[in-house]
């Protein structure tokens, strides 16, 4: 076996390997003998007809290209050994000759990326967070919406007022919605059905029936009913005013567990929205960062991961559309999902592509920065992951427990935990002045056994 | 009647067997003929068709097998083979290799 190897860039090697022809023959050979030993010919016993006659029976390129096949898998490991290839991707191959046996393989490999340039001097600001004195006061207003009191009043509706009612309105005498004993709070500006209606109920009183009609918006989701009249049949049921309660140290104590003054709330409330903000900021800036990396590090991959991601969101999105519903093939999913969109799949493919190649080459950067940095997660790490989770889960605990004691599982655990820890690592050295990547001379070191 | 059959008509097909085949190492040939064919009218079919020399003819009538699928009974036809024997050195293409 000879081989010729040849460096593509992105990251590819063409492997030109010859099969001696004694090779093939001796696969040619075993493949008769593989078919042989069953193959049912007229006028011979299974196993008993000589190779010429098999031959002729199946036709003579049968046996040819069944060595072929199995000399390609066989080659190709053994040409990996050889050239101390490691592919991350199936390699594609075609058969340049057959006899004598020539064939060109075209492996990915995973690329080899050298950020420690970039991840000396990367630095992403972080942006503080501050919380709005409005928000905490929305976030109070809402507070007391939640603790207001409803109560039955005996005058025409207003603004903020809650109404219980059946409504029937029709398109064309076509039913468009209908609903008895509909709860809602007519609130200013906000659309109820359709826009016009929460204020066709303004100033009506508990009992009431009445109808009326306002025109269907041009950007309705409905073409044919754009700009049509909607008939609405109106039967008020019931009227209750929201009593809101007064934002004091009152309000403060019967709030939750309790609090002792209004201004203890309102130090909760900014806190909460601190920490949502925060945590906000924290993916953000986990996101920039690795972003920011990912954009000077320009990591050149094989096209066919870019293939397969694609294919895997093509997947994945299908899936999300799919949730819920059951029945029918892959096939006629997408089909129908296709048409629901209005596109054909190679417009959605392509589409796509550019957001899967951004995923490839984040993941790339991120692994080869978990690499550099020397990132691993211990058993012990996996053992405490699977604790924290399994915990506080009650009765399931068990089983969940028996789900992550897999190896499967806990391969699937440590890589989840691996990037988790490499984004960390990442951030800190973003964020901090002037810290240096791991320990340097231990780097170097690293490096060059792997170069070596 | 038997005269005019031409020669490509008295071979109908090589029977190629398990059986023929080891025939073939004795250079000896099984023909699946006509049934209205002679030794003599074989012998010179093959001698045209193959440019070989036979030195025998062997023939005989081959009854066809009776099936039965429930009450139904069916037969198969009855036909006649012929092993040809070769002058030495001689060989027939299509049993070749064997």
């Amino acid at each position: 076996m000879q081989v010729i190897r040849e460096e593509l860039p992105d990251s590819q090697i063409v492997l030109e390997i010859t099969v001696e022809d004694e090779r093939l023959e001796q696969a040619k050979a075993a493949a008769y003998r593989r078919v042989a030993s069953k193959a049912k010919i007229p006028g011979f016993r299974p196993g008993k007809a000589p190779r010429e006659v098999v031959e002729r029976h199946f036709g003579a390129q049968t046996f040819l290209h069944e060595a072929i096949d199995k000399l390609m898998s066989e080659v190709y490991q053994e040409a990996l050994e050889q050239e101390q290839i490691d592919p991350i991707e199936q390699a594609s191959f075609e058969v340049v000759t057959e006899e004598p046996l020539v064939a060109k393989f075209t492996v990915p490999v995973r690329p080899t990326i050298d950020l420690a340039e970039q991840l000396a001097t990367l630095r992403v600001p972080r942006e503080t967070v501050e919380v709005d004195a409005e928000r905490v006061d929305e976030g109070l207003e809402s507070l007391r919406h939640r603790y207001a009191t409803l109560e039955p009043v005996d005058r025409p509706t207003k603004w903020d007022d809650i109404v219980r009612a059946d409504v029937n309105a029709t398109v064309n005498s076509a039913p468009l919605f209908q609903d008895e004993d509909a709860e809602f709070q007519l609130v200013k500006d906000r659309t109820i059905s359709l826009p016009g209606f929460a204020e066709a109920l303004i100033g009506r009183k508990k009992g009431e029936e009445f109808q009326f009609s306002v025109t269907v918006p041009d950007d309705a989701p409905n073409e044919k009913m754009r700009g049509e009249q909607a008939q609405y049949q109106v039967h008020l049921k019931e009227l209750k005013e929201e009593i809101l309660p007064e934002l004091d140290d009152e309000f403060a104590r019967g709030v939750g567990e309790g609090f002792e003054s209004l201004e203890a709330l309102r130090t909760r409330v900014e806190n909460d929205l601190r920490e949502a903000l925060e945590q906000e900021e924290e993916q953000r800036y986990k996101d920039e960062v690795l972003e920011t990396l990912t954009d000077e590090v320009q990591p050149q991959f094989p096209p066919i991961l870019s293939e397969r991601e694609t294919e895997r969101m093509l997947k994945e999105q299908l899936g999300a559309a799919q949730r819920g519903r059951r029945g029918g093939n892959e096939k006629e999913n997408l089909e129908g999902y296709l048409q629901q969109i209005g596109k054909s799949e190679d417009e959605l493919m392509a589409e796509m592509r550019p957001l899967a190649e951004a995923r490839i080459r984040r993941s790339l950067v991120l692994s080869e920065v978990g690499e550099a940095e020397h990132i691993e997660v211990g058993d012990d790490e996996v053992d405490t992951e699977i604790e924290r989770l399994t915990s506080g889960v009650g009765d399931q605990a068990d089983e969940l427990r028996r789900l992550f004691s897999q190896e499967a599982a806990k391969e699937n655990l440590r890589r989840s935990l691996t990037t988790k820890k490499t984004l960390d690592r990442l951030v800190e050295i973003a964020s901090s002045d002037g810290a240096e990547p791991a320990d340097e001379q231990e780097e170097a070191q690293a490096s060059a056994s792997r170069n070596g | 009647m038997s005269k005019t059959l031409h020669p490509y008509d008295v071979i109908i097909r090589p029977l190629i067997t398990e059986k023929a085949t080891r025939l073939a190492g004795e250079s000896k040939y099984a023909f699946e003929i006509d049934r209205r064919a002679n030794k003599p009218q074989v012998k010179n079919a093959v001698e045209t068709a193959f440019n070989v020399s036979v030195t025998k003819v062997n023939t005989m009538n081959v009854h066809g097998k009776r099936r039965r699928v429930g009450a139904r009974a069916t037969k198969a036809p009855d036909w006649k083979k012929a092993i040809v024997t070769l002058a030495e050195g001689d060989t027939i293409q299509i049993f070749e290799g064997v």
